[in-house]
């Protein structure tokens, strides 16, 4: 049975239950609710953000669930990215960024990861003022405390 | 409006419509996009903004992986340690090969209360320095018998405890701890936690400006006042030692100190160190019953030890603890260990459920203790021998009695994952074979050097393909095509009956209807193989595992002489390959090491030249072109090898004399002879100055050093179309793995030429190759060509011409696709490439070394 999802400007997507489960917020939400062919309004996600989602949700609808891993490590690596999900994160930065807003509000885990890990390689080897460039971050350091953190993590950054 | 702040702000806000929205406003995605970034880009991102530096910093001081030297040199680090150490909790703590003052163990023991792990790898640290750490004794270890613990006592057990007064006040003020003597340690250790959680607890969430010297003085007075006089603490989380190759350490005494973790202690590494006794250890064993991981390599533990240790978990009727409070060894290893099979067999059969992890480097164990793994001696009933029946019929072949593989229950080990057998020369096929079938769960295996043969790797890669069954993911595509094509292969071959195959016993004739597995992943199975230097497997083993284990990661088979490059033609399962290692390795089985008695029908390498005829006749016919002639010789017109000859054969290399010459050769030689100078073995082309080697009309003896000349024959036609065939299947597969990170080609015994389609490495190695090893022991390996392709697409991807005439037109920020960091060249390599080319590819943004 088909589930309508109607975007923050008033369009309205008809998915598989398989693929609008996915979301983990939806698949909640249609547990709470039963069997219910009203359309679900999702007030913080736009018609263009939400296409995306749901081509990626089609793309892994048979995906089996992710098991989180048991490494004893809590640095995780960003370049396991497989490469549909790479061609798929192709878009501007903008496009981006409401993706990421999106997984975590839909509460879609691997779309957030994929995002997630995306977005670190984009920071890799940017110095701090490339990355404010990158993503429009504000430096709101004195240049003090901006040296006072370089210098007590210099040991950090020379390896 | 004139805050820069806000202007910056309006134009977003004006066109968006809405509030441009990032996932850096948000704090708990910050901080799981900054999980996924490195030590370097983590530090980089602390100095971006006030929000990211509060995301960073925890994830950064969690771990810290000094590089060499910053602990003992860096000034600033050790303010940082001050400042942040007690506010952003240190976790784990590797200070490999650095030099520690007494002082620096204070510095730890006030910074560093929430310290979980402590790898103290090659460095210095004695039993002293050990004591400031661990000062205390709050669990009452010292005392032996908990029920005889009395509060005055313990406070005067030892010096150490009465100079740093905070942690025995702690349990002093503790009285709880006195009042319930038969109390559960784990409970204790539990309630210590709290207490310090509760009146300690930094608050986490602490913008930068809180971290100012005043602020940082505020924080620090809490413990102060509980523990006034001290600000040191019992590292009470931390549980996990590493004292590899630490020297100066005397093994009892220090363990006398590593036991006042009690509980608290789960792992602990001893490698190398020396004079741990039997006895020592057990206290410690005596006194964690929460130690999981045990890692004794080289240590002088023996048997003795390991039975002692098997009866703490037996359930006893004595005094002491019952055993349900004791948790089951999980990780063990004994390499190089002066232990037998038969203290082995004691503490696998007491924690047999619960070992995952076995490392037993150099050791004399046997078939038996494989067996133990996959025994259940509670049994009821034989059922599961007819299980194990295959195996009976070759364990006669192997000269293994029977009657011993019937006395045991074999059934299914899911709990074992990583084992390494390296080097145990005492273990047979049977017992890996039996060990495969059984323990299901393998993810590491690390045969380096076992005599195992393709049987055995037949059956890991069946077990593979039942899990994956079991888990209702299909056959892998790649070994139905396999059995599809070699059904269809062993009809067409005119010699086939004449010879069993080798893996009739294991391949399963696969029903059609079966589910195929193409793509995605495959939760656990094995990951990672070691067989090196294994020389009893072939083509015919590997072929099954790599056409099976769909999840493997990490292949080594370097040095394992009997495999060849063939390996790479055919599909395969395992694309998802992150390491592969193939030094050594030679191009076809057919021509390495031909023998007189390789020619014979009893030579046992005949099952291997049929295997290689099937497959590359009939099961995946191979793509032989013919090739223009051109590309058999070097730019300089030179005879050009795949697989170099071993030794110039005498009165062969007469360069002169084209009279062997077929006529396509003569007539390249002709066109080359223009531009190159003849080949010359004199003294005086060898001596030619650099500048006209750079040039690039210099001729062979003008490039290499004198000490590593080599004489290159270009007479005969020597390449087979076979052998560039098998180079092109070897490259595209290359190709096809695109999350390969390193690449061991390392002595392999053929040359890396552009021309034998190199190229066909780029879609998969561009993006994910980190690290190459080229290394080789002779020269000739590659030359300028290889060299530039690979700066070429590696690199920067400057043309080489280019490069050289407008050095200075170079972009500020230069960037580029590939990953490649390291790329291994042998001195010898090197000697045979146009330094100037050489130079130039030293600029492409990785590193170039050499391995000798």
């Amino acid at each position: 049975m088909p589930v309508i999802l109607v975007s923050s400007d008033a369009q309205e997507f008809k998915v598989d239950k398989e693929v609008a489960e996915r979301s983990i917020l939806i698949k909640n939400m249609l547990e709470d609710v039963g069997e219910s062919d009203s359309p679900i309004p999702l007030p913080n996600v736009t018609a263009a953000v939400l296409t995306k989602v749901i081509e990626y949700c089609e793309h892994h609808r048979n995906d089996p669930v992710q098991v989180p891993d048991e490494t004893d490590d809590p640095r995780k690596r960003s370049n396991d990215i497989e490469e549909w999900d790479m061609k798929f994160m192709q878009v501007d930065q903008e496009m981006l960024f409401e993706i990421i807003l999106a997984a975590n509000y839909l509460d879609i885990k691997p779309l957030l990861d994929v995002g997630c890990k995306t977005v670190a390689n984009i920071i890799k080897g940017k110095t701090p003022e490339e990355i404010r460039k990158a993503f429009n971050i504000v430096n709101d350091f004195t240049p003090e405390e901006e040296a006072q953190i370089k210098k007590e993590n210099e040991w950090a950054e020379d390896r | 409006m004139s805050h820069p702040e806000i202007v910056a702000h309006l134009p977003q806000v004006a066109s968006a419509g809405l509030p441009h929205r990032s996932p850096f406003d948000l704090p708990e995605l910050a901080s799981l996009i900054c999980s996924y970034i490195g030590t370097r880009d983590l530090a980089r991102c602390a100095r971006v903004s006030r929000l990211l530096h509060d995301v960073c910093i925890p994830i950064l001081w969690r771990t810290l992986d000094l590089p060499r030297g910053a602990w003992s040199h860096d000034r600033e680090f050790h303010k940082g340690l001050g400042r942040y150490g007690k506010l952003y909790p240190v976790e784990r703590l590797h200070l490999i090969s650095t030099t520690l003052q007494d002082s620096d163990f204070i510095l730890l023991a006030e910074n560093c209360t929430r310290l979980k792990h402590l790898d103290l790898t090659f460095t210095r640290i004695s039993v002293e320095d050990l004591r400031i750490l661990i000062h205390s004794d709050p669990y009452g270890v010292l005392d032996g018998e908990r029920s005889g613990r009395t509060k005055k006592r313990k406070a005067a057990t030892g010096p150490s405890l009465r100079r740093i007064r905070g942690a025995t006040e702690l349990e002093e003020g503790d009285d709880s701890a006195n009042e319930q003597p038969d109390e559960d340690l784990n409970a204790i250790m539990e309630r210590y936690r709290q207490f310090l959680e509760t009146n300690a607890a930094p608050a986490r969430t602490c913008q930068y400006n809180s971290l100012e010297p005043s602020a940082a003085e505020g924080s620090n007075a809490c413990p102060m006042q509980i523990f006034p006089g001290t600000k040191t603490w019992f590292p009470f989380h931390l549980e996990s030692l590493n004292f590899k190759n630490s020297i100066a350490l005397d093994g009892a005494a220090c363990l006398e100190v590593v036991s006042l973790l009690g509980p608290q202690l789960k792992r602990l590494v001893l490698d190398m160190v020396f004079g741990i006794t039997n006895q020592a250890l057990m206290t410690v064993v005596k006194h964690c019953p929460n130690l999981v991981e045990l890692q004794l390599e080289h240590t002088g533990i023996t048997d003795e030890f390991l039975t002692s240790f098997a009866r703490e978990f037996l359930p006893s009727d004595s005094t002491s603890k019952p055993s349900s409070q004791r948790r089951y060894l999980e990780r063990l290893s004994l390499n190089r260990t002066l232990t037998s099979s038969t203290g082995l067999l004691a503490i696998i059969k007491a924690c047999r459920c619960h070992f995952n992890t076995l490392s037993m480097q150099y050791h004399t164990l046997d078939d038996r203790v494989l067996f133990a793994l996959v025994d259940d001696p509670g049994k009821k009933g034989a059922a599961e021998i007819s299980m194990a029946a295959p195996y009976l019929t070759s364990a006669v072949e192997y000269g293994i009695d029977n009657a011993l593989l019937t006395t045991y229950r074999f059934s299914p080990n899911t709990v074992l994952t990583n084992i390494d057998l390296s080097d145990c020369r005492a273990i047979s096929d049977v017992g890996l074979q039996v060990l495969f079938h059984f323990a299901t769960e393998l993810t590491s295996i690390g045969l380096r050097g076992s005599s195992l043969s393709d049987d055995s790797l037949m059956v890991l890669a069946g077990t593979y393909r039942s899990r994956m069954m079991a888990l209702g993911m299909g056959v892998p595509a790649a070994w139905k095509e396999y059995e599809v094509a070699d059904k269809r292969a062993q009809a067409m071959d005119p010699t086939g009956a004449a010879i069993d195959l080798q893996d009739s016993r294991t391949t399963s004739t696969s029903d059609d209807n079966e589910k195929t597995f193409t793509k995605g992943r495959v939760p656990g199975g094995l990951k990672k193989l070691v067989l090196s230097s294994c020389y009893n497997i072939t083509n015919t083993g590997v072929r099954a595992i790599l056409r099976s284990c769909a999840g493997l990661e990490s292949l080594d088979i370097q040095t394992a002489r009997n495999l060849s490059l063939e390996l790479f033609q055919g599909p395969w399962a395992c694309t998802n390959l992150t390491e592969l290692v193939i030094n050594g390795l030679a191009l076809e089985v057919t021509l390495d090491r031909p023998t007189a008695e390789y020619y014979l029908d009893t030579s046992p390498r005949k099952n291997e030249l049929r295997e290689e005829r099937l497959e590359s006749l009939w099961r995946f016919p191979l793509a032989i072109t013919s090739y223009p002639a051109e590309d058999d010789y070097d730019e300089k017109g030179h005879y050009d090898h795949i697989v170099a000859p071993r030794e110039p054969l005498p009165g062969r290399y007469d360069v002169d004399s084209d009279s062997d010459m077929t006529e396509d050769e003569q007539e390249v030689n002709r066109s080359f002879n223009s531009r190159a100078g003849s080949y010359d073995d004199d003294e005086g082309t060898s001596s030619g100055d650099e500048g006209s080697s750079c040039s690039g009309d210099g001729s062979w003896g003008a490039l290499s050093p004198k000490a590593t000349r080599h004489p290159v024959p270009r007479e005969k036609r020597c390449n087979t179309p076979r052998q560039r065939a098998i180079l092109r299947a070897f490259y595209s597969r290359l190709g096809q793995l695109r999350r390969l990170q390193r690449l061991g080609m390392g002595f392999c015994k053929f040359r890396v030429r552009a021309k034998d389609g190199l190229e066909l490495v780029l879609p998969g190695l561009q993006q994910s190759l980190v690290e190459w090893n080229l290394d080789y022991a002779r020269p000739y390996r590659m030359l300028d060509p290889e060299v530039k392709f690979i700066g070429k697409h590696f690199g920067f991807g400057h043309d080489f011409m280019a490069e050289r005439n407008e050095t200075q037109e170079r972009p500020e920020v230069e960037t580029r696709e590939a990953q490649l960091q390291l790329l291994k060249l042998s001195t010898l390599t090197k000697g045979d490439i146009d330094p100037s080319v050489l130079h130039w590819v030293g600029h492409q943004g990785f590193s170039v070394k050499s391995a000798v």
